[in-house]
């Protein structure tokens, strides 16, 4: 009887014991979360200090690779457009953070309807396949 | 003959609009000054291609300027018979405007 107590008694330490390292462990994890989030929200707001104290006035260079969603055939006249109103209407009149965040969302807004025609076409396919496939 | 849409009367009024200097970006700030009507140009450049399809829109290359970092203007100009689709565009909806009463007016 007292054998089978013992055993009880050590297995409830030891029980106590993976709690407490368990409860440890998600400390640290968390604590290791916090410093790494903590790292990234510094990164972002020195690229967002540098971007602004940046001499470049050229568009955001993602922006600008997003535009290669658009197809080929008035591409090069979309952008070139945007670049005119970007540098002599926004840029001077708003400046280079303003102007940045106005090229963000013309780039997005103008991509969304090419994205919407693809999707339609998609669309379409996929019914005319299922019903030749039946 | 292909049915106009609204925005696709917008797009050729305002082409008309500014004659020889229609492209994309004049397109869009005539749309935003004349009709109060906010429009992207992915909007606009799609409006541009479907009129250019049903052939009711003409285009000129043009020149490059340093602005548009060495791209060319594409110029925009109606047809014959986009004018005569849009003049039928324009008579429908006053015809069916005609003998209307507006409430609160």
């Amino acid at each position: 009887m007292k054998g089978a107590i013992g055993l009880f008694k050590q297995y409830a330490k030891l029980k106590a014991a993976k709690a407490l390292a368990r409860e440890e462990r998600a400390k640290l994890k968390a604590e290791q979360l916090a410093k790494r989030n903590a790292a990234v929200a510094f990164a972002i707001v020195l690229l967002v200090i540098l971007a602004i104290l940046s001499k470049d006035c050229s568009p955001p260079p993602t922006a600008r690779f997003l535009l290669l969603l658009i197809p080929k055939r008035n591409r090069e006249h979309l952008i070139g457009d945007l670049e005119e109103e970007y540098k002599t209407v926004v840029l001077p009149q708003f400046g280079k953070f303003r102007a940045g965040m106005w090229y963000w969302a013309q780039t997005l807004w103008a991509i969304g309807p090419y994205l919407w025609v693809a999707f339609k076409k998609a669309l379409r396919w996929a019914v005319i396949i299922k019903l030749i496939g039946g | 003959m292909d049915y106009l849409g609204e925005f696709e009367q917008i797009v050729m009024l305002a082409i008309l609009r500014l004659g020889e200097a229609a492209y994309g970006m004049t397109i869009r700030k005539e749309i935003l000054e004349v009709a109060a009507r906010p429009a992207s140009l992915g909007a606009v450049y799609t409006t541009l291609e479907r009129l250019e399809d049903k052939g009711f829109l003409s285009t000129s290359i043009g020149e490059v300027t340093e602005e548009r970092a060495g791209r060319a203007k594409k110029y925009f100009r109606v047809t014959g018979l986009g004018q005569s689709a849009l003049k039928q565009a324009l008579k429908s909806t006053e015809a069916m405007k005609d003998g209307l009463v507006w409430e609160g007016a």
